[in-house]
Parts: C-alpha cells; sequence; structure tokens
C-alpha cells in the first residue's frame, strides 16, 4: 500500500515532467507581410493562428524572435522547439507535415520595366537578370534567353535589390518576392515584381531534430486538423 | 422450392436496382457538381474580365475585387451567366473553390492597388491559373485547369495530358456542350474528368484576335498596327466562336 508521504513525493516527481511538456518555445522569423519585426509580433496573423492552435495543446509557450541564421543554429542544437515561417529549398529540416504556406519565386523590377506576366519568356531576352547566390531558380527562368548574373557575397539579396534600384539590373530573381513587394515595405513604392506561378514551393514550421515523437505527434495533429479546418492562407485573408 | 428461389431472385434483382439507382443517382451528382465547378470557375473569370477598367485603374477604391465582396461579384456574374442559382456553397469543393478565390485576390493586393503599373497583367488567365495552383495545394481530390490544343498554348504549364487532347477533339468533331468521363483515370487512380469548352467571346479577342481588336493599337493608323498584345504575347489571328480551349476538371481520389 502506497502511503501519503510517498504518493506526495510522487506527484512531485511527475510535476517537472508535466510542466516540461506542458511548454514549448518556438522561434519566429521575420517573413512580411506574415512576420513583420516592425511591428508587436501578437499583431501579426501568423502568430495568432500558430498560438491559437499550441495554447490548446501547451500551457507555457514562449516566442523568441530571431535573425534566420541564427534561429537555423538555436533550432539544430534544440534550443528551440519550432521555428517559423522557414523556407526549406533543400528539404535540410525536419518540419511539420502540412505546408504552412507557400510562397511563390518571381522576378522584381523597377516599375518602368515591369513584366506582368512571367509565362512571356520571350520578352527575357537579353535581359540583365540578378540571381543572389544561394537561390534555386526555376527552369522557365534558367532555359530562357536572359543574361543570368550570380550575385555573389553574404548578404547576396540585399546587394541585388540594392544593384536593380541603380539600374545595374534589369530585374532581380527573388525566391519569394511578396517580402519585397508588400503594401508595408517603402520598397514597393520603386520596385515591382510579378510570379512565376506554377513554381510555388512550401513555407514551413520547422521542427527541431531530436523532438521526441509523442509531442511531435500532438503538435502535427493539431496543425493538421486546424488547416482543414481553416488554412493559414485562408486566415491570412480575413481582416 | 420454387416459391424460395423466386423470392431470393427477387430479393437479388431489388437489391441490385437499388444498389444501380443509388450509383446512378450518385454519378448524377458528381456530374452535376463537377458541372458546377467549372461554371463557378468560368464565371470568376467572367468578372476580371469585366472588371479590368477597374483592375487597371488607379487611385480608386476596389473593395470589390476582395473577400466576400469579391464572391458576391462571382455568385451575381453566375446568376446571369448562366440563368441558374449559384451552387450551394456548403459542398466542400465550391466552399474550398470560393476561399482560393478570395486567397488569389488577396496576394494579388498590393499589385491592384500599385497606381504605378498602369497594365497589372491580371487577365483571367492569370488569375485562373493561380486558382488552379493554389486550389491543386488543398489536397481536396480537384484539380481544375484551364488548356487548350498543344499548339495554341501560351504557358507551358498548361499544357494538355492525353485525356484532355482527347475530350478537346471530341468535343469539336461531335460539337458538344461538354464532355464527361466518369471511368478516367488520372494519376493511376479512378477519376471523373469534365472539360468544358470556351469559344472565343469578343472579351477574348483583345488578346487573341486580329491587330484590329488590339488595344493597343486604338486610334493609330494600320501600318503602325502590332500584332503584339497587352501581355507581351503575338496574337493568334482567332475569331468570335473560335474554339479557344476550355476548362478542365478533376475528380479524384486522393
Amino acid at each position: 500500500m502506497i502511503n501519503k508521504y510517498t504518493l506526495i513525493a510522487l506527484i512531485i516527481l511527475l510535476m517537472p515532467l508535466k510542466a516540461i511538456s506542458n511548454s514549448l518555445t518556438v522561434g519566429v522569423i521575420e517573413y512580411p507581410p506574415h512576420i513583420d519585426f516592425k511591428n508587436n509580433i501578437k499583431s501579426e496573423k501568423a502568430y495568432k493562428y500558430v498560438h491559437a492552435v499550441l495554447e490548446r495543446k501547451f500551457s507555457d509557450i514562449k516566442y523568441i524572435k530571431y535573425p534566420t541564421k541564427r534561429a537555423l543554429a538555436e533550432l539544430k542544437k534544440g534550443n528551440i522547439d519550432l521555428l517559423y515561417p522557414i523556407d526549406d529549398p533543400f528539404n535540410k529540416l525536419n518540419h511539420l507535415s502540412n505546408a504552412f504556406f507557400y510562397s511563390t519565386p518571381g522576378l522584381c523590377f523597377k516599375k518602368q520595366n515591369f513584366i506582368p506576366i512571367l509565362s512571356a519568356t520571350h520578352l527575357f531576352k537579353k535581359l540583365a537578370v540578378g540571381v543572389p547566390s544561394g537561390t534555386k531558380i526555376v527552369p522557365t527562368l534558367e532555359h530562357s534567353q536572359a543574361n543570368l548574373i550570380n550575385i555573389k557575397g553574404t548578404d547576396s539579396l540585399n546587394r541585388g535589390i540594392e544593384l536593380l534600384r541603380l539600374g545595374r539590373l534589369d530585374a532581380l530573381f527573388h525566391p519569394n518576392p511578396i517580402k519585397l513587394y508588400n503594401e508595408n515595405n517603402p520598397l514597393s513604392k520603386e520596385i515591382a515584381c510579378s510570379y512565376f506561378h506554377g513554381y510555388s514551393s512550401e513555407v514551413h514550421i520547422a521542427t527541431k531534430p531530436n523532438m521526441d515523437k509523442k509531442t511531435l505527434k500532438i503538435i502535427d495533429n493539431a496543425f493538421s486538423i486546424a488547416q482543414n479546418e481553416t488554412s493559414y492562407e485562408y486566415f491570412f485573408t480575413q481582416k | 422450392m420454387l416459391k424460395i428461389s423466386f423470392f431470393i431472385l427477387s430479393l437479388i434483382s431489388t437489391n441490385y436496382a437499388l444498389a444501380l439507382t443509388h450509383n446512378i443517382d450518385k454519378d448524377s451528382k458528381k456530374s452535376e457538381l463537377i458541372s458546377q465547378v467549372a461554371k463557378t470557375y468560368q464565371a470568376s473569370m467572367a468578372f476580371i474580365f469585366q472588371n479590368q477598367p477597374l483592375i487597371n485603374q488607379q487611385g480608386v477604391d476596389k473593395s470589390q475585387l476582395f473577400g466576400q465582396a469579391f464572391i458576391l461579384n462571382v455568385k451575381k456574374t453566375y446568376q446571369t451567366k448562366f440563368n441558374q442559382d449559384f451552387p450551394d456553397q456548403n459542398s466542400p469543393v465550391i466552399k474550398s473553390l470560393t476561399q482560393v478565390m478570395i486567397e488569389v485576390m488577396e496576394s494579388n493586393r498590393t499589385l491592384l492597388y500599385d497606381d504605378d503599373i498602369a497594365f497589372k497583367g491580371f487577365i483571367p488567365a492569370i488569375f485562373a491559373f493561380q486558382l488552379s495552383e493554389k486550389l491543386s495545394k488543398k489536397n481536396i481530390g480537384v484539380k481544375i485547369k484551364f488548356t487548350s490544343k498543344p499548339s495554341q498554348i501560351r504557358n507551358q504549364l498548361n499544357q494538355p495530358d492525353f485525356w484532355e487532347v482527347d475530350a478537346m477533339n471530341k468535343v469539336q468533331k461531335l460539337n458538344l456542350v461538354s464532355y464527361f468521363d466518369d471511368q478516367a483515370s488520372y494519376l493511376n487512380k479512378p477519376a471523373q474528368r469534365y472539360f468544358l469548352p470556351v469559344k472565343m467571346q469578343p472579351f477574348c479577342l483583345s488578346c487573341h484576335g486580329v491587330p484590329a481588336n488590339n488595344p493597343l493599337n486604338a486610334g493609330k493608323p494600320e501600318a503602325q498596327w502590332s500584332n503584339i498584345d497587352r501581355t507581351g504575347f503575338p496574337m493568334e489571328n482567332w475569331t468570335l466562336n473560335d474554339f479557344g480551349g476550355g476548362i478542365s476538371i478533376t475528380f479524384f481520389e486522393k
């Protein structure tokens, strides 16, 4: 027979375990217009959606804002449980089974040079198109007659934007131009982007490499049910 | 003994008849739904065409292009175009389709409100392609495509598959209003497929017609006319009621 002291000891022993399984650390990366660090992230739709799903399963959820490189390092070390929204073009990360949303690559132009429909590839002939290093370009562009210029360096995307603004490029390939061409970005006064529809890729909620199977299943199921009910992309359209 | 055999036989035949009726009923509902999806898609494209002036206009309120206001407009277009009520929005397929329409419009908001760009390129075919792409990600077992004959395709990602080529041939040869195939397959799984042909209408001709239809040539002497349309493609010289491809819908097992 278990006496009351043993029972209390058992409860005390089990309490931290329960607390651990109920707490979650979520890394958040800037991904305008879904998450914009200029705003309070709690007012952002991508935060609201994720939090509404997680708070049904976890009582203690901590969100930490990170620059992308640092976030990836923290995820790999297991210091954060989840990380989002994250593009993973080379499939190196563990992530939930359903995509969080989709991003579509495109070309950005100074507005006077804007090409609205990118399936009109004959218009790319001799166009100087900057391609930031490490980005995976779409076959349509690869097989076109555009003059592709590799932009090197650690900050090649921002360098590409500068070159475009200076008129040293006719266009810039961007893996997710919505980050640039959205109402909240002042750059969208100068630059406009169009999309390679048909080449969209998944944007994920990544999970840490050593996440225990039970927790992973709880989170994955919770998101699958929520996405079936209302997808994040539809939720994003709601005012 | 004879009575028992007769009784068993009549039971079997009743069950068979019931099952057959049930299947016919199920098939006719599927065929009705698939046709409603095609018409909804077509109505949304028609609305996008009708609103090209609003889409390309500067400094005006465009709220009619977004959210539930957009769906309301698609419903009205559907009713006017087909003289029928808009399908039940509680049907999961129609619900997904209308939600995806809202998503597509929202993802183009920055462009649609960009007053520095006079021609947005947000034409019906582009809207339809985005709609198809987004719907394909929803994992609901529905694929929609606006396609045409291989030699007539502008966007190579819209190339027809074998079934679609066959459907287009049948539609043209037999002059069919639409073509439904409940014994088709898609990705090696049983599927119901439907093709709704689209004839060239006046609004199609501004891009696919002859140079005289090209709005860029308006007011210019004929010697200066261009056969390149506003989207940057050479015009096809098609005329009213020419075959302009069609809407291909596939319902398949997930």
